[in-house]
């Protein structure tokens, strides 16, 4: 048990050791390929084990000249050592190529996608680690892989990709290889949106309720679906019909005349502070694309809208992630 | 205390071992049965049969879908293994251990269930393969440890391999069978490096391998007449010997061992204080020239006997001489061993400077026994008128014309003078009882004799090796004659062919290569293919790598060794990494060797990438360098890394627009170099 943690320990300072040794060397643009001076080898806890075992057989074969034992012995170590080049080669010359971050909202989930490519020999359970996440690197053929991974997204603003660890004790788990990868890639992380559904702010003329019991109900015409749409909004027959050409699904977009563009004001939002205040705006954004209303976001001097639609709103989220950062 | 918990809880949640899947239990399963397979050579059947059932139970448990068996039975099953153990090995000796390892790992497989306990019964695996040389060391059986070793390998990589990865799609299956391959071909030679130059020891460290716990029959340092029945029905191989400048006829080899000296009525032993303590003295006795060279491989026999044609003369083996010509080692032969020597063949023994004694030894009877005899030899001694000489005829005579007859079937003994049951009642019997009557015969008459063990006879391989079988041990005698020394007689000899048991003669025959049957000539090809694996393989050691290195012009000490060691072991591993990192295997992908061509064309004009240089970014900096080259080079650049860039699935790279851009570009370049 004891010892159990004091490793656990050690390995965690020596992980965080190598993230700040690499911390301070610059982050280079992709794509960017593992190589001997990038790879880094040792034994892992069942390799040092076989070696034990293997220095008994041999020291044993040896006393007393059992030659087919020696020879099985030094076999045995052969295809270690063996084995150890494998394990380097299967990182060796490995690309990063790719990195896709999507934004997110504070305190979800990051998604991120890496493509790798090689040099046309294929890998083998490579591992990819970043952050907490971590999965195997599946490839669709020799020359070109994927992995996605979820990191937590903290706080709104840039968030840059952890270093990316890509490891493996391919093929015998004798010897465990890593390198690391660390892309200047980052995404934009918007404010946490506030919980429940607040009271969307009706400017004064005080017709936004009564008007809108009526919207919805007039047929405006039909575009294609974009995520966050209600299905209720789906357009099935027409779809249908434009699926034989292989198309997306259609929407029907709806006319609202009469209803009132909203105001979303920093300086007028309730809450206690600035954190606050943004997480209800982010709430009202989402909620007023999702109603598929008109609105107008006020940062101070910045005035965004009044517009509508999905581009909106990531401008909008986009503005509220970067409010008093840059 | 404080500190610690608030430090733990920033460490990750420790991981616990991974649950072992159906398909790698499997592999763990096969690959120990593979190893258990060669055991099951030495192993009682039912123990066998029982690590299997073990085996084969929690296979079945799995399948059922149950968990490993509940907690609690392992101690009494534990105690029935050592109970097992003890009962069947006696113990934990080389063959009680084997079985206890191999009892232990069934029970830790049956209760494995997680990746950790499955590494563990791989590695003690691999273990018991190395072990199973302790009992068998032919070539076959070191081949057949090749399935199990691979098995053990396959099973490791299923244990660290993801579940996905290991589809059985053809193209996966001839990929990893290239890779195996080729990981084969470079540990192949290394291995072979490795035990070729690994620094060999002289004498082991510690221990000494027991081989008596396996019953050998063999010859021992005591004869009791009529105790050599098993031996000589024993057809396994005793040692092989290949003749330097002649090939003399194995009945003319009469290969010396125990020298049997006193007898107290029923056995013989020998003189053990000349044994271990005075050796030759090479002046002592005027040896006789040595006109025969030869090479023996001897396999184990747990005793310290090495046997060399009569009369030995030397030998290069560790071992030493004793007045009566025994040669000795200090240690048991617990391995195949391989010597060479000289002998004088048809010399007698000379008698050594302990005349005195020789003559004593020589001539003591168990006073009381055998008087029939007795009286018999004092009615010869009075014909022959003391002549020593015509006393040994006389006795020869008396077995050849009087009713003995040779056969490996005796009759008990049923009073203590068993010399005269054996010469005036049963008359039959085999090597042993004429020699030893004989000796008894000549003791009586005054004449110094003693009883001589050892082999007689063999055959000829096609491969020229001399083929020596427990089935040829004999026994002769060997009487002080006056001026002449130790001669030898061979009493058995004199027994009328017509008097020969025609079931110990089939037993006893020699398989030809002319005249044998087409399973007598596999049978001899086999031995033949084991000859030349005992020399090339076994009988490697300190000596013959010395040699080896001595060849090579390496003759220094043990440091030269161990830098020669260090050395070759380098020179494989750079080898090694050669044959697995050479440039020229690496495989460039079209696309990457296009734009290698780019680098190269505009390097000429001093455009250098740095290594951590994008293609965007050293596109600009060229078209900086060659303003005229700008255009094609950006454009270039956009379509390589478009081509990059994309999925691989996407469509085919456009190399022939690639090539196109770049002759534009040499093109280019070439107008714009000044005259």
């Amino acid at each position: 048990m004891f010892f159990a943690r004091a490793r656990r320990r050690l390995l965690h300072s020596f992980n965080q050791a190598m993230e700040r040794m690499l911390s301070r060397r610059a982050r280079a643009p992709l794509p960017r390929t593992l190589s001997r001076q990038s790879i880094y080898i040792l034994p892992t806890r069942f390799g040092c084990f076989y070696a034990l075992v293997m220095i008994v057989i041999v020291g044993g074969s040896l006393n007393f000249n059992n030659n087919s034992a020696l020879l099985f012995g030094f076999l045995f170590v052969a295809i270690a050592i063996v084995s150890m080049h494998q394990t380097f080669g299967n990182l060796n010359g490995l690309s990063l190529v790719q990195v896709r971050m999507d934004s997110c909202h504070a305190g979800d989930r990051l998604h991120l996608w890496m493509r790798f490519a090689t040099d046309g020999d294929p890998r083998n359970d490579v591992r990819i680690d970043c952050a907490a996440s971590g999965g195997l690197l599946l490839f669709a053929d020799d020359n070109e892989g994927v992995v996605s991974c979820a990191i937590d997204a903290e706080r709104r603003g840039w968030q840059s990709l952890p270093p990316v660890r890509v490891s493996t004790v391919w093929p015998f788990g004798l010897f465990y290889a890593w390198g690391y990868f660390w892309p200047d890639a980052r995404a934009l992380i918007y404010p946490r949106p506030e919980r429940g559904r607040p009271e969307l702010p009706e400017d004064g003329d005080g017709l936004g309720l009564r008007r809108r019991r009526s919207y919805g109900d007039d047929f405006a015409g039909l575009r294609d679906y974009v995520s966050g749409d209600s299905p209720r909004r789906i357009a099935w027959r027409a779809s249908a019909k434009r699926d034989s050409d292989g198309g997306q699904l259609l929407v029907r977009t709806l006319e609202h005349p009469s209803a009132p563009d909203l105001v979303f004001d920093l300086a007028t939002a309730p809450g206690n502070d600035t954190e606050q205040k943004l997480s209800r705006l982010t709430r009202w954004v989402l909620m007023a694309q999702q109603a598929e209303r008109r609105y107008k976001l006020v940062l101070g001097e910045k005035t965004l809208g009044p517009d509508s639609g999905p581009a909106h709103r990531d401008r909008c989220l986009g503005a509220l992630a970067l409010y008093g950062i840059g | 205390m404080a500190r610690l918990a608030a430090e733990d809880a920033s460490l990750p949640a420790p991981v616990q071992s991974p649950a072992l899947t159906r398909h790698q239990f499997d592999r763990i399963a096969i690959a120990f049965v593979g190893c258990l397979l060669a055991h099951a050579v030495w192993l009682p059947i039912s123990f066998t049969l029982a690590t299997a059932a073990v085996v084969g139970l929690r296979r079945w448990l799995i399948t059922q879908q149950l968990k490993a068996w509940p907690g609690w039975i392992r101690l009494p099953l534990l105690i029935l293994l050592l109970l097992a153990v003890r009962t069947q090995f006696g113990g934990l000796g080389k063959t009680g251990g084997s079985a206890m390892l191999i009892g232990l790992l069934a029970l830790k497989m049956a209760e494995s269930e997680r990746r950790r306990d499955a590494l563990l019964v791989v590695t003690i695996t691999l273990f018991l393969i190395a072990m199973g040389f302790l009992f068998n060391q032919s070539m076959g059986f070191t081949l057949y440890m090749l399935v199990p070793t691979l098995l053990c390998f396959w099973a490791l990589n299923e244990l660290h391999a993801h579940p996905g990865q290991s589809a059985l799609s053809v193209h996966a299956l001839r990929r990893a069978a290239l890779r195996t391959a080729r990981a084969i071909a470079i540990a192949a030679p290394l291995t072979l490096a490795l035990w070729l130059f690994f620094p060999r020891l002289g004498a082991p460290l510690w221990g000494k391998p027991d081989v008596s716990d396996e019953a050998t029959v063999g010859l021992s340092e005591q004869m009791r007449p009529g105790g050599m029945a098993d031996l000589l029905i024993d057809d396994r191989v005793a040692f092989r010997a290949r003749f330097r400048n002649a090939s003399p006829d194995p009945n003319e080899l009469y290969w010396r061992g125990p020298v049997m000296w006193r007898f107290d009525g029923e056995t013989w032993r020998g003189q053990t204080r000349w044994m271990r303590g005075a050796q030759l003295n090479r002046s002592d006795a005027a040896l006789p020239p040595a006109n025969l060279r030869f090479e023996v491989m001897l396999e184990p026999t747990d005793r310290p006997w090495l046997f060399l044609p009569d009369l030995p003369i030397s030998t290069d083996a560790d071992a030493n001489f004793s007045l009566d010509f025994q040669v000795l080692r200090e240690n048991a032969v617990a391995s195949l061993l391989r010597y060479q020597g000289t002998s004088a063949l048809g010399s007698p023994a000379p008698v050594s400077a302990y005349l005195q004694s020789e003559r004593e030894w020589g001539l003591a009877l168990p006073p009381g026994l055998n008087p029939r005899t007795a009286a018999l030899v004092q009615q010869w001694l009075q014909e022959s008128a003391g002549d020593p000489a015509q006393l040994v005829q006389r006795a020869l005579r008396y077995f050849r014309n009087e009713p003995f007859y040779y056969s490996l079937e005796t009759q008990e003994f049923g009073t203590v003078h068993r010399v005269d049951e054996f010469l005036f009642d049963f008359r039959v019997g085999f090597c042993q009882h004429y020699a030893s009557s004989f000796v008894v015969m000549m003791r009586s008459a005054g004449i110094p004799a003693r009883v001589v063990t050892g082999f007689h006879g063999g055959y000829y391989n096609f491969d020229g090796f001399l083929i020596v079988r427990n089935s040829n041990a004999h026994a002769w005698a060997e009487v002080m004659l006056p001026g002449r020394g130790w001669v030898r007689v061979d009493p058995t000899a004199a027994v009328a062919p017509e008097r020969v048991d025609p079931n110990a003669a089939a037993l006893l025959a020699d398989p030809s290569w002319e005249t044998g049957s087409w399973l007598t000539r596999m049978k001899m090809s086999l031995d033949a293919v084991g000859t030349w694996w005992n020399q090339a393989v076994l009988a490697f050691d300190l000596k013959r790598q010395q040699s080896m290195l001595a060849q090579m012009g390496l003759t220094g000490g043990w440091e030269q060794r161990a830098m020669v060691m260090v050395g070759a072991v380098i020179a494989v591993g750079a080898v090694v990494g050669l044959i697995m990192w050479a440039p020229w295997r690496r495989r460039q992908t079209p696309l990457a060797s296009t734009y290698a061509r780019f680098e190269r064309l505009v390097a000429s004009r001093g455009a250098q990438r740095p290594t951590s240089m994008g293609a965007l970014s050293f596109a600009h900096l060229v078209s900086a360098q060659i303003p005229i080259a700008a255009p094609t080079v950006m454009a270039f650049t956009d379509v390589y890394l478009q081509a990059r860039f994309a999925s691989a699935a996407d469509q085919p790279p456009p190399l022939q627009e690639l090539r196109d851009l770049l002759q534009k570009l040499k093109r280019q370049l070439r107008e714009s170099t000044p005259a």
